[in-house]
């Protein structure tokens, strides 16, 4: 009864914010919010030599806009874990705000603070798209705009799972929660010279000298940062 | 092979200019009136996914992880992350054993902590496989729930929490991506529909 109660009690934390569309439904400060962000996704694209950077955001209908004083930040570590620290800072920052019907993209660049807060350099403006299209500017890829959510995910059975835990665990057959959702997206496929040199992957810094030699990586996030 | 052995973790060109001025037509017709002034403060942030969501605790921890540089996520929440991972095995009187890629829980969730994401620019990308190399980055088609259920329950062979022998399965959520949600080709997610 004890493990069970424990297990309800999580659950009940667990519940509402699991998991869902990697990041949706998200802590109850954001959550909800023009700044609530879904998905973040970094790979390689049709462009060997280029990095793809996409960010989501929920878009309940086809009015969603994204929030103009909402600025989407990426945040691009090439220097690996901090000296002294166990933890990584951004070096470059690629930006995104609405500004009317275009979403305005600046850099990559290296921003003059890092941290919570953010500024713009309006220098550093690289190119603008009309918001449902995409362009080609500098080599670099840009959209913005509604897009189907790719995430797939049995949200439901997952709370089922947890909730009732000791449970009988997942079917044999799932259901995907986010086969109907949309997002709203940016889409920035960046030549690999703009990003700078790959730093050692960050496993074999952690574990040095006993990494397994994985490949070297940027390490990236997203953020949102309202004005 | 060795290398799953040690891995840690789920683990310009300025051809535009914006007045911001008196030019009333900034491309197309749009509006003059844009504003990048002032300071953004953070509301969000992820780097790998349903980090935040699944292992924090509390709404008043939720909060705080999206407000915590990743300069700090290992010394802030590491702790965290074990004593939810002890809790989940507790509700099923087990405890947890190394998993798949080799990693005790201390090590798992230290990797866990530090939420950003690793994309390598020499590698076709791979959240984690068998066949390719994983930890290179996220792929829209990549099927991170699953991966990471893996992580967590399924043990040194992957499949602990499989469905069989009387346990439960906590290790596939059994959903595939949804045809024609993505393409190939920029901007690789496809039109949205209403």
């Amino acid at each position: 009864m004890k493990k069970i109660a424990l297990w309800s009690s999580l659950a009940l934390a667990v519940c509402v914010g699991a998991f869902i569309a990697a990041d949706h439904l998200d802590a109850p400060a954001v959550a909800n919010t023009t700044a609530d962000i879904a998905d973040f996704y970094a790979f390689e694209g049709a462009d060997a030599n280029s990095t793809t950077f996409v960010v989501t955001l929920p878009a309940a209908n086809a009015s969603a806009q994204f929030d103009e004083n909402v600025l989407i930040e990426i945040n691009i570590d090439n220097t690996g874990v901090d000296a002294g620290t166990t933890g990584v800072t951004e070096d470059l920052v690629i930006q995104a705000l609405r500004q009317g019907d275009k979403m305005y993209f600046f850099g990559p660049y290296a921003p003059s603070s890092t941290g919570l807060n953010s500024t713009i350099d309006t220098n550093e403006l690289a190119a603008s798209v009309d918001i449902g299209s995409m362009t080609t500017v500098g080599g670099v890829n840009y959209f913005a705009g509604l897009r189907q959510d790719a995430f797939f995910f049995d949200f439901e059975a997952f709370n089922n799972v947890i909730s009732m835990a000791p449970a009988t665990g997942f079917g044999t057959t799932g259901n995907n929660t986010f086969a109907p959702l949309n997002v709203n997206a940016i889409v920035i496929e960046v030549p690999n010279s703009m990003l700078g040199t790959a730093p050692t992957h960050i496993v074999d810094q952690l574990l040095a000298p006993n990494g397994p030699g994985l490949p070297v990586a940027y390490n990236v996030w997203v953020e949102t940062k309202r004005r | 092979m060795k290398i799953f052995k040690y891995l840690i973790a789920l683990t310009a060109v300025a051809a535009l200019t914006v007045s911001c001025g008196d030019d009333d037509d900034i491309v197309g017709g749009n509006p003059a009136t844009t504003d990048f002034s002032g300071t953004f403060t953070q509301q969000d942030q992820m780097g790998r996914p349903g980090i935040n969501t699944v292992f924090t605790p509390t709404e008043a921890d939720e909060n705080m992880f999206n407000v915590t540089v990743p300069a700090n996520g290992i010394a802030m929440f590491q702790p965290t992350f074990q004593a939810r991972i002890e809790a989940y095995y507790n509700a099923y009187g087990a405890t947890y054993e190394n998993n798949i890629l080799g990693l005790d829980l201390p090590t798992l969730t230290t990797a866990l902590a530090l939420d950003v994401l690793q994309v390598s620019p020499d590698a076709p990308t791979s959240y984690f496989s068998a066949a390719g190399v994983p930890l290179t980055g996220r792929a829209i088609e990549d099927d991170v729930i699953d991966v990471s259920l893996i992580l967590l329950f399924g043990g040194n062979t992957g499949a602990r929490f499989d469905g069989n022998n009387g346990t439960p399965n906590l290790v596939s959520d059994n959903v595939a991506q949804e045809a024609g949600t993505s393409s190939t080709t920029f901007p690789y997610l496809t039109a949205a529909q209403f």
